[in-house]
């Protein structure tokens, strides 16, 4: 098959930070390309680069055999290429019809326009009332809209940005469904996912992103998903590393049979899990496979529809009781920015608040709150130990050590971290390490839910793999390697891989 | 207007901004006094003397700070949560409402125990007002914005039925208004020149800024104004507490019809407030958000309204041309604090859009 779309040497920096890094990647024509990665491996920025929402620093497009230069969508889609959005880009108070023919399609004339989308229906059905407003329909079928409009212009390649984590598993095969349509017509389709099992069912060739560089290109014929699993998740280096046993002493956190169903679908399902005193228990997994529903079960956000959760032995309340019910429980948020920090207040004031803050009594001396921030903020290498400063002036790393100080301050006996080093720099990545495999010298019960697993393996004592919501151990960090962890986060089971033959890796 | 006044040189900015507002607006005002003919030297001399000139000028300015300044503080509070609140006029009106009918009602009473009462019945009738906007905003995600205009509209319509029957003064000769509190009611005026109320408005300014800046509940309420998911995380109630403010800012809006009823107008009438509850969030916005800044903003505008109106007569200024550059100062002082206004959109937007809820 000819190849439609050709970047080559694709290099984009932000700032210190290189999103893609010499990035070569060919699209067949009427192929469906996945193109996978963890998040911030650099797929959206590849596509927007396509898509010319972002000029590249260096290297090259083509599109159908003819080099292109791209400055904004509308080059993009003269070009040939059309993105469709995850929440798509439609009008809401506007009819289905309105929208298509906003932007102007054929000749631009009401007759021309009608003409183009009924062109473009008979080959691809919309099956929509065009009178409808577009805010009362399913996201479903607000991606067809935007797909049919595209069509209209004439587009060739259609990248859809991670279309199915808005989708419920019906809308998912009927989405399968249209991208077979359009592969029929002559279109080729690139697929944004981070999730294997509908990667394998709908591609014809994968490529794997990570950090900003391409792994490789495969048929999908020619592949699996636990080598796509590794192939996404890599192996680098981890400075900081768990060293020795320890004694494990009593249970202080612990998950009884917890279910629970989310509106987003990030779904628990019958979930058991103990964290002891000393060790670090990490959770690995794609994300979106039930690490926000386990966070917010065990940082005191939700409850579950089933089951319990346990700290020593006592139901956890919600985190608006800890302060009256003395709960000790350090947390890091996966959203320091948005959860962790009140950004345009003082770092001060962000060490007040939560249930772990010390009390205060009703009105407190300014001064005196002032000079407790800036030893908190000293004792745990915030630089510089400015109370005054604005938690949104700081960098991420900086940002996360004065969450630590307001967490870990009173001393708990039990921490719940979610993706703590995501968006960190080496450096910092390291102390937040220094800081898990410390705590874990004093005794605190750890529980790490993280995407990340190279830390998970560095540091855990014990592994559990979340899948679809399902819980997979947590075995002994002994008794279970990097290949049988990426299967797990694939959604197979050590048996079906056993059936498969065992061979294919 | 989270760090106003953080560093000394961000305060010495601000006045200088101050400054600068003023002499501008006093330029822009020249133009219209001139198209008047107004003499321009003796216009400007005629209104300082009327603000500040006398203990008597002094007195009135600070009676006419008291309601805008009181109930811009409500504003300042509900501003600081991110919260918008625009019924400063009906808690007025509520609040004016109720104080008059406990004064009335228990006119056996002797003067200083009226007076407690009567502010109090002022805090309970703004209070309802504003808790009313902010059970439907915590309940029913309904956005203030547009619930405590509405409000409005119905605490003054509410005023408007009852001061032209039930509780019309009978002796009045069918205008709308009650009767005229007893004069034991009256807030009395300290030294000749400092009204009762300037004191309660210079007490609530302090405790507004003791709750915002000295209290746990403050920060709480700062974390709400940048976005609910922090406060959630950290396990505040985020429906209670907008709840909270709300109420907080009606009893702020309630009192200021108390004390306006108590310490100036002397009874209710349809026309009590001349928009006092809509200069009071032009006053919060001036003040930055702060409570001492919206007690200066609100001396400030106390101070020129009174000059203003003062000096119409004597200077020959046509009333509309006062209103004029009232205006234009008001104007002018929003001008430089454009960063605090364009922040006050946004947050209004966003509100607008998602409610309480999101």
């Amino acid at each position: 098959m000819p190849t439609l779309v050709r970047m080559q040497g694709i290099v984009k920096r932000f700032g210190d930070f290189t999103a893609s890094r010499d990035v070569d990647f060919e699209v067949a024509a009427g192929e469906v390309h996945a193109l996978l990665g963890e998040n911030g491996a650099g797929k959206t920025t590849l596509m927007n680069i396509l898509y010319g929402l972002v000029r590249p620093d260096e290297g090259t497009i083509e599109v159908d055999g003819r080099e292109v230069d791209l400055n904004g969508p509308a080059d993009a889609i003269e070009a040939g290429v059309g993105m469709v959005h995850q929440h798509p880009l439609l009008v809401d108070r506007l009819t289905v019809a309105e929208n298509l023919f906003l932007g102007g399609v054929g000749n631009g004339t009401a007759r021309g326009m009608r003409e183009a989308i009924a062109g473009v229906t008979e080959r691809f059905p919309l099956d929509i009332d065009p009178g409808t407003l577009v805010e009362d329909l399913p996201m479903s079928q607000r991606q067809r809209i935007e797909i049919v409009r595209c069509l209209a212009r004439g587009v060739r390649v259609l990248v859809l940005d991670e279309p199915t984590a808005v989708l419920t598993v019906d809308e998912v095969g009927d989405l399968f469904g249209e991208m077979r349509l359009l592969i029929e017509a002559g279109h080729s389709v690139i697929f944004i996912s981070h999730k294997l099992s509908e990667t394998a069912r709908i591609a014809d060739s994968v490529s794997v992103l990570r950090a900003g560089q391409m792994v490789g290109t495969w048929k999908m014929a020619e592949t699996n998903p636990a080598s796509l699993a590794e192939a996404m998740v890599g192996e680098k280096v981890v400075a900081a590393c768990r060293e020795g046993e320890r004694e494990t002493g009593a249970a202080r956190l612990a998950l009884n049979g917890c279910t629970v169903v989310r509106d987003d679908g990030d779904d628990l399902e019958g979930v058991d899990l103990e964290v002891r005193e000393g060790e670090i228990v990490g959770i690995a997994g794609v994300e979106g496979n039930g690490q926000r529903a386990m966070a917010a079960l065990t940082q005191g956000m939700a409850r579950p529809d089933h089951g319990s959760v346990l700290l020593d032995g006592e139901e956890l309340p919600p985190v608006g009781e800890w302060r009256r019910k003395g709960v000790h429980l350090g947390r890091i948020p996966e959203d320091r920015r948005r959860e962790g920090l009140t950004l345009d207040a003082t770092l001060w004031e962000n060490l007040l608040t939560g249930p772990q803050a010390p009390d205060v009594g009703p009105v407190f001396s300014r001064r005196r709150m002032i000079e407790r921030a800036r030893d908190l903020l000293a004792e745990f290498g915030v630089s510089p130990p400015d109370p005054l400063a604005l938690a949104g002036q700081l960098s991420g790393g900086n940002q996360q050590k004065v969450i630590f100080a307001r967490e870990l301050c009173a001393e708990p006996g039990v921490v719940v971290a979610v993706n703590p080093t995501r968006g960190l720099d080496l450096r910092a990545q390291r102390e937040v390490h220094e800081r898990f495999l410390a705590l874990r010298e004093q005794g605190v019960a750890v529980l790490m839910i993280s995407t990340d697993l190279d830390e998970v393996i560095a540091l855990s004592d014990r592994i559990g793999v979340l899948y679809s919501g399902r819980l997979d151990g947590p075995h002994e960090a002994g008794e279970i390697d990097r290949r049988e962890i990426g299967l797990l986060m694939a959604g197979l089971t050590r048996q079906e891989e056993f059936e498969n033959g065992g061979g294919l890796l | 207007m989270r760090r106003a006044l953080a560093g000394q040189s961000e305060a010495v900015g601000l006045i200088v901004r101050t400054l600068l507002a003023l002499v501008g607006a006093a330029l822009v005002g020249s133009i219209f006094l001139a198209i008047d003919g107004v003499d321009l030297g003796f216009a400007y001399q005629e209104i300082f003397e009327q603000s500040f000139g006398s203990s008597f000028a002094v007195k009135n300015s600070l009676i006419e700070a008291v309601p805008i300044t009181l109930v811009a503080l409500g504003v300042a509070v509900a501003f600081r949560a991110g919260i918008f609140n625009l019924g400063g006029e009906g808690q007025i009106y509520m609040g004016a409402l109720f104080a008059v009918l406990v004064v009335l009602g228990l006119s056996g009473l002797p003067g200083p125990v009226l007076i407690v009462l009567g502010l109090i019945g002022g805090a309970i009738g703004g209070g309802l007002w504003g808790g009313v906007a902010g059970a439907l905003r915590s309940r029913l995600g309904l956005s203030e914005i547009i619930t405590t205009i509405m409000l409005n509209f119905i605490a003054f319509w509410i005023v408007s039925y009852l001061v032209r029957g039930p509780i019309q003064d009978p002796d009045g000769a069918g205008y709308p208004y009650t009767k005229e509190i007893p004069a034991k009611a009256d807030l009395p005026t300290l030294f000749g020149t400092i009204p009762l109320g300037a004191v309660l408005l210079v007490v609530a300014a302090v405790v507004v800024w003791i709750l915002l800046e000295r209290t746990k509940t403050g920060i709480s309420i700062k974390s709400l104004g940048a976005g609910e998911a922090a406060g959630r995380f950290s396990g505040l109630n985020v429906e209670r507490t907008g709840f909270a403010v709300l109420l907080i800012a009606g009893v702020l809006g309630g009192l200021a019809g108390a004390a306006s009823l108590l310490g100036n107008e002397g009874r209710l009438s349809d026309f009590f407030s001349p928009g006092w509850g809509f200069v009071g969030v032009m006053t919060a916005l001036i003040g930055r958000g702060t409570a001492i800044g919206t007690l200066v903003a609100g001396l400030l505008i106390g101070f020129l309204n009174n000059g203003i109106t003062g000096a119409q007569s004597a200077a020959g200024i046509p009333t509309s041309t006062a209103q004029i550059l009232v205006g234009v100062f008001v104007l002018f002082l929003i001008i430089v604090n454009t960063d605090i206004v364009a922040t006050a959109l946004r947050r209004a937007a966003s509100s607008l859009k998602g409610g309480s809820r999101g």
